[in-house]
Order: C-alpha cells, then structure tokens, then sequence
C-alpha cells in the first residue's frame, strides 16, 4: 500500500504542475493582450463599434487589425485567449493522464474535451440576435 | 464597470464562485446592458477570475484536481445544455430565475452557517465509508487548513448524486452566465462530504472549463461584446487573486454571513427587474 500511495503522490503533484504552467500562461498572455487593448482603446477614443462589428470575418482582416494596433483586435485576441486556456487545460491534462498512464483519468477528462467540442457546434448553429 | 469588477473578482474567490452573480446584477441592474449581454460577458469574465483563483489554490495544493476533472463531465454537460436554453429564451425570464436562484442560494448559505466549524472540529470529514466509485476513481484527498493550524484529510462519498447536482451548476453557468461555484461548493460540501475550503478550490478549478464551454457557445453564436469583456475580466482577475490569498485566513462563517446578506439584496433586485421588464409590475425599492 505504501508503494500506491507514494506514486499517487507524486502524480498529483506532476498534474499539479502542469495545470498551474498552463493556468499562468494564460493568464498573463490574456492579461497583456486586454491592457495593450484597453490602451489602445483609450487613445482610439472613437465610439465603440456594434457588436457585429466587432467580429472579424477573415483571419486577413484581423492580422492587418492587429498589425495596424486597433483596439478591436487586441481585445478579440485576448477573449479568444482567454476562453481557450481552460480548453487547453483539459486537452493537455488528457495528454499528461496519458503519460502518467491513468487510463481512467485520461478517459474523464476526455470526455470533458468532446463536450467542449460539441459546444462549437452548438454556437454555430444556433445564433444570437443582440445589439 | 473596473471598480464593481474588482469587488466581485475579490467577493468571488472567496467564497469560491466566479463572481458572475454580482457581474450580471450590475452589468444587468447598473449599466442597463440586454441580460444576453450582461451573460455572456460575465461567463468570459467568469474564465478569467476563475484562472487567477484556481492558480492559487492549485499552487497552494488545497484543490483536488481528479475530483475537478471527474466533475466536470457533468458540470461542462449542463453547461452546454444551460447556454442552448439561455440563447433561446426571453430576457425578462432569465431576470427572474435568476433572482429566485440567488435568493435561494442567500436562505441556503444562512442554515448551514454555523455547520461547518463543527464538522471539521468533529472530524466528521474523514468519515471511513466509502463507495466504490470514489475509490475507483481515488476521490480522496487532505490539505492544510490556515486558521485551524492542521491538515484536514477527506474521502469523497455518492459522486453520481454529486455529479447530478453539479450539472445544474453547469446549466446555470450557461443559462444565467454565472460560474456556478455556490451549487459546485453545495454538491461538495454538503452532499459529498468535501471540507468548505477543499470544495471551494475545487469549485473554482471546474469553473473555467464550465464557464469556457457557455463562453464558446455564446461567442460564436455572436453575443460576446469585447469591449464590456475585457475591463470587467481585468477587473475580476483582479480582485480574485487578492481574494484567493486571503480566503484560507478567513473563518467560514464569517464568509458566509456576508454572502447571505449580499445575495438576498442581489436576488431582490433581479426579480423586481423582471417582473417590471415581462408584467409591468413595479416591486418596492427598485435599484
């Protein structure tokens, strides 16, 4: 039992890692994107656009965006930042599961994974009519 | 919109939600924002105060990440379903749930305020039944409790009644854009035999996949207005990585007495809304 108890330990604390490296990343490359954003925002001064607008319908138009500093793009940036950490918190626990070989933890968070994945689907079939 | 932020990141983490249940008040009551809008900009900010907290706590070693992840099934479910509904319903409806589900969660918080101390003192925690799949599954864990100068070790028990009531955590992530912390929390702590402060790191671990899952239904069908998103998630990061640190100091029912007072306020006002916005009833104290 002492032998279990150790290796559980020490592959709480593997995950452990993992999840904070991914956690931290996130936040802080979310934290930059938003205040270089919310900066620009300020200096832009304009109105702020309708919520349409604020989609980018090209990956064109959002790079000459981003390259040509609006706003716009860097908080659109961070948002997509931001939503995709916990995403890639659950992809990449899956992986370290897999390396830890704990099948049956690699099974759970798998599925928390297609879930994720079915929810795409269901943005884009059903549209939101605001703004 | 950056000060209120701040306060509901910081009021969030410690009493381990997301904040989304004072951000859609205010953006809702304060700023007059469409509730679809005041949704789907908290559950972004709901990830971002959720990230901050749960980095804490998951450095701290007070969260037990298999639980998390064996949670999550259910929590990302509902919140999957929760946001189908909530992009097709009525505003003045999602008003008024959403008011009785604060109001609700205010008169819980207040009965079991005085339970806790007593449950760790006891050692009612390390109660030794245990069921097969929480063992399956090593649904267990200990941490070091601050206030009390000790570790408290646990064992998890009914994770399929757990995983029932965290589903509702999800919808109401989707629905009404909160992080569904207080019902995670509720599932842990009351029905899973999970210690307050394990079930409250936990709680916000789960909480950013729960929320991300919502916050990409909502995004991509189109009701994400970045400009309202990014000041308030700055604002909730904020305050939450404050309220993380202090949390593990602060007694359990001091929390929750302050949490009660809050919600009841927040509930009130959220029905008096919708009642106004889908009968034209006017409610006594309308903020």
């Amino acid at each position: 039992m002492t032998g279990d108890d150790d290796k559980q330990k020490i592959e709480a604390t593997f995950i452990n890692r993992v999840v904070s490296v991914i956690l931290a990343t996130g936040m802080y490359t979310t934290t930059a994107l938003y205040l270089i954003g919310l900066v620009l925002m300020f200096t832009e001064g304009k109105e702020v656009p309708s919520l349409s607008e604020q989609y980018f319908h090209s990956f064109g138009s959002f790079f000459s965006s981003l390259l040509s500093l609006h706003a716009r793009a860097f908080l659109y940036l961070g948002t997509v930042t931001l939503i995709l950490t916990p995403v890639s918190r659950v992809f990449i626990s899956v992986i370290a599961f897999w390396k830890e070989k704990d099948f049956k933890y690699v099974g759970v968070t798998a599925i928390v994974f297609l879930v994720i994945m079915i929810s795409v689907v269901v943005g884009s079939v059903f549209k939101l009519n605001v703004g | 919109m950056f000060l209120v932020a701040i306060f509901a990141g910081f009021f969030g983490a410690l009493v381990g939600i997301g904040g989304g249940v004072i951000i859609v008040p205010a953006l809702s009551l304060l700023f007059h924002l469409p509730i679809h809008m005041a949704i789907a900009a908290s559950i972004v900010s709901v990830i971002a105060t959720s990230i901050a907290g749960a980095l804490s706590y998951v450095d701290q070693q007070i969260t037990n990440i298999r639980l998390g992840m064996f949670l999550e099934i259910a929590t990302t479910t509902g919140a999957l379903i929760g946001a189908l509904v909530g992009v097709l319903l009525h505003g003045y409806v999602l008003s008024l749930i959403f008011g009785s589900l604060i109001f609700y969660m205010a008169v819980m918080s207040y009965r079991t305020r005085h339970q806790e101390d007593h449950m760790v003192s006891s050692g009612a925690y390390e109660a030794p039944e245990s069921d097969r799949i929480s063992r399956a599954l090593m649904l267990e864990g200990v941490y070091h409790d601050e206030a009390l100068k000790k570790d408290i070790s646990y064992r998890a028990r009914k994770p399929i009644e757990g995983s029932l009531v965290a589903s509702l955590a999800g919808v109401g992530s989707g629905l009404l854009g909160i992080g569904g912390g207080v019902i995670k929390v509720a599932s842990m702590n009351s029905l899973m035999g999970i210690p307050m402060k394990a079930s409250v790191a936990t709680s916000k671990f789960m909480i950013g996949v729960t929320a991300a899952t919502s916050a990409v239904v909502y995004f991509i069908a189109g009701g994400i207005d970045v400009y309202v998103v990014a000041p308030v998630a700055i604002g909730t990061m904020l305050g939450a990585t404050v309220g993380s640190a202090v949390m593990n100091k602060l007694r359990s029912k001091v929390i929750k007495t302050v949490f009660f007072l809050l919600m009841f306020y927040l509930g009130y006002q959220m029905i008096a809304k919708g009642l106004l916005m889908g009968f034209n009833f006017r409610l006594p104290g309308l903020m």
